[in-house]
């Protein structure tokens, strides 16, 4: 069976397209398209549906708050680019009561007693979701350009990268020109960034890394202590959370 | 006078906006701002890169007939004869560099065809560079079509040792001609080559290797990518010997070479002056190593093309086969019945009492879209996405590319009431004009016939592509009476359209499909 890019987190999630209303603090059409510039119509639909069932539960938020709740709803919708900030304005948010708490859960698809139990679990894992198993699989990242995934040619190794939630993939068929991409991943989202070719075509990056990598049949741990494990699949990765050790 | 260094300058990356870095330093405030352009050395970027070297710096070409435009683009009327000159709001090209640098990157075969002195053979040249050829040689390997030109000019000739001394054809060694295993082939002038000739130069472009005293050569390089460029004076049977229609089948694309703008005339001097070629100038890092060619060839095929683009694609080459007293039984009724059989086809088209045929658009032509033209379409068009760094083929992809694939395959129908008065008569010879309005048209009856929404027939397809497992028979009679509905639908309409051809075709496939299973599930017990 072909192998879908999807982050688990997202299964049996009932979209909504709520109209977005007029704000006069902040352009909320322009931050749609910005999400779908950065992830596509899907992630765009996530965002609108989150970020319009927060704006429904807020009592008249501030241009702050707005901030604070189109960040977590992007970040939700799987742009993980505003991990970091999102984060940080849920810790302030929950610190101050405002935006307050139903607002958040919605933002983040929770129910209002979840949400200061998921921010102590992103503390210890970006992985971290409320009843979420403790093994199995993530997400799966990746797939075939012709159908619509971003690679050309499966993965063949991948190392670690320095942070925790990066890898590093190398595309390519065996003795042909690869392709490098930058994994970046938690459990909302994932990006896939292609690195310049030039390293690239040089055949090893300059400070040796790629040597000896192998595949990842038996899973390639990431950096840091959460220990998300990638696997490469046919044309796609594979992120699992491993079983936790007995 | 010193020219200093003006070639090597190459388009700052990147050449085309698009989606900001993803590091996780993003804020809130960055969904509420426009994003930030970022950097992209892919091959996509090379490539672009390459085209604003050809049109800035190796040759005058200040045309933008591509164009591309989102919104609505500022247009004036000119004059008293309905000229319009638009001005594109999204990056527009030039036909004449942008269709060969697509040939280059898709390893097509690209026609160019103008008068004499538009600077089609130095574009083909300036292609031959990039593949990594030195331009000295791109050169002398350009073959010279001339009436007496043979087949052993063209391929080479066996050795003359060999002719004497061997005892058997597979004996015989041939000197190949250099030319023939070049990335980038050039032939100057093809319609001025004779007719057996000719016929040579088939095989090799349309199968890929060369014969003689049973010998065979594959004309592949070493990236495997092989792109061919013909010039031509003319595209209308003009030149010394006719080109055999086979051959100019093979044509993937056919661009004009545009007439020099006088307003650039410093430039030219700028050249007399210095004495230089363009082609000896091509700053290095714009080359195609035959390993990038084999990635950029296969990195474009895995476009995608969307479902709604096909749909287009599919409704658009729909209209052109059927005419409506072109044969007896239904499947029969087809300009290739008409034409193949002695018969005109537009006498035939003109005869049709039955369909409008200013609606009509299959009227407009008296042949259909092969399936190689089709192929070539789907290539270009997944090429010009690639080029503009989108990931999917648009219908503007497919709009912009689509004159130039079905130039001389797509012919007009010059008895059609279009071309024979009133405004539209020049479309009779601006056939790049004629094509991308027919396809303008098809979308906008696409749109008003509501296609775009609900397609009933595209989902029987979807249902029967489900598989049969577990289908009764009294689900499969319920199934074949739909369809029967559907067909009936269309009788209704009293009027038939080309539109309506493939449809009906897929519609009794279905019902075959589902006769058979009926009567296998009948003696299946």
């Amino acid at each position: 069976m072909t192998q879908r890019p999807r982050q688990l987190v997202n299964d049996g999630v009932s979209l909504t397209e709520p109209t977005l209303p007029e704000s006069p603090t902040v352009d909320l059409p322009r931050s749609l398209d910005r999400v779908e510039a950065l992830h596509g119509a899907a992630a765009a639909g996530r965002y609108r549906h989150f970020l319009g069932r927060a704006l429904a539960a807020a009592e008249n938020p501030d241009r702050d708050g707005m901030l604070t709740l189109a960040a977590l709803a992007a970040w939700r919708a799987g742009a993980v680019g505003f991990r970091t900030d999102a984060l940080r304005r849920l810790d302030l948010a929950l610190s101050h009561g405002t935006p307050g708490l139903p607002a958040l859960a919605a933002a983040l698809g929770l129910a209002e007693d979840q949400v200061t139990g998921f921010a102590g679990l992103q503390r210890e894992s970006r992985y971290g979701w409320p009843g979420q198993a403790a093994s199995g699989l993530i997400a799966v990242v990746g797939g075939f350009r012709g159908l619509f995934g971003p690679w050309l040619a499966p993965p063949r190794v991948a190392l670690a990268g320095e942070r925790p939630g990066s890898f590093l993939i190398r595309t390519g068929l065996a003795g042909a020109l690869g392709e490098e991409w930058l994994l970046s991943i938690d459990v909302f989202g994932h990006t896939l960034t292609r690195l310049p070719a030039g390293d690239v075509a040089a055949g090893q990056p300059q400070d040796g890394r790629w040597t000896g990598a192998e595949s990842t049949a038996a899973g390639l741990a990431e950096a840091g202590a959460a220990g998300a494990v990638l696997w490469l699949q046919g044309y796609t990765a594979e992120l699992h959370q491993p079983e936790p050790p007995a | 006078m010193g020219q200093g260094n003006r070639w090597t300058k190459v388009s700052e990356s990147p050449t085309r906006t698009a989606t900001a870095g993803l590091a996780e330093e993003l804020t809130a405030e960055d969904l509420f701002t426009d994003a930030p352009a970022v950097a992209d050395t892919a091959l996509d970027e090379k490539l672009r890169q390459a085209y604003f070297w050809l049109v800035n710096r190796a040759v005058i070409s200040p045309f933008y007939d591509v164009e591309f435009s989102t919104g609505s683009p500022v247009s004036f009327e000119l004059g008293d004869a309905g000229a319009q000159l638009q001005l594109p709001t999204d990056q527009s090209y030039s036909s004449n560099v942008l269709l060969p640098l697509l040939t280059f990157a898709v390893g097509g075969r690209c026609l160019l065809v103008g008068g004499p002195g538009r600077g089609k053979t130095t574009l083909a040249i300036l292609m031959g560079v990039l593949a990594g050829s030195p331009a000295r040689e791109v050169r002398r390997d350009v073959q010279q079509g001339q009436p007496q030109i043979t087949v052993s000019d063209l391929v080479g000739m066996p050795l003359p040792r060999d002719l004497v001394s061997a005892g058997s054809l597979a004996e015989i060694n041939i000197a190949w001609r250099s030319w023939l295993t070049q990335p980038v082939k050039i032939i100057d002038e093809y319609n001025r080559i004779p007719t057996k000739t000719q016929s040579a130069l088939l095989t090799m472009v349309a199968e890929g290797y060369v014969e003689s005293h049973d010998q065979m050569l594959s004309t592949s390089p070493e990236s495997g990518v092989e792109s061919w460029f013909f010039t031509a004076n003319d595209d209308a049977g003009g030149g010394t010997f006719p080109v055999i229609q086979a051959l100019r089948d093979r044509m993937d694309v056919t661009v004009a070479a545009q007439g020099f703008n006088n307003r650039f005339f410093d430039e030219l001097v700028a050249r007399v002056e210095a004495g230089e070629r363009p082609e000896d100038h091509l700053p290095p890092e714009l080359v195609f190593a035959p390993e990038e060619q084999r990635l950029l060839e296969a990195a474009i095929r895995a476009v995608p093309l969307p479902g709604a683009v096909r749909r287009q694609l599919e409704f658009f080459a729909g209209h052109f086969e059927f005419v409506q007293q072109g044969g007896r039984r239904f499947e029969y009724r087809t300009k290739d019945t008409v034409r193949t059989g002695g018969g005109e086809v537009a006498e035939v088209i003109e005869a049709n009492s039955g369909a409008d045929l200013q609606v009509d658009l299959g009227a407009q032509t008296t042949n259909s879209l092969s399936v190689r033209s089709l192929q070539t379409l789907i290539r270009y068009a997944k090429a010009m996405a690639y080029f503009r760094g989108r990931a999917v083929v648009g219908l503007d992809d497919v709009a912009a590319v689509l004159p130039f694939a079905l130039r001389g395959k797509l012919l007009p129908n010059e008895l059609h009431p279009r071309f024979d008065v009133g405004a539209d008569r020049e479309l009779a010879t601006d056939s790049i004009s004629w094509l991308a309005d027919l396809f303008a048209e098809s979308r906008r009856q696409f749109t008003a016939l509501g296609l775009d929404g609900h397609d009933p027939i595209s989902d029987e397809l979807a249902r029967l592509n489900q598989g049969l497992d577990g289908v009764t028979s009294a689900q499969a009679a319920q199934r074949l009476t739909a369809i029967e509905s559907l067909i009936a639908q269309i009788a209704k309409q009293g009027k038939l359209y080309g539109r309506h051809f493939d449809d009906l075709l897929a519609l009794k496939y279905l019902h075959q499909r589902y006769t058979n299973y009926v009567s296998w599930l009948g003696f299946g017990g």
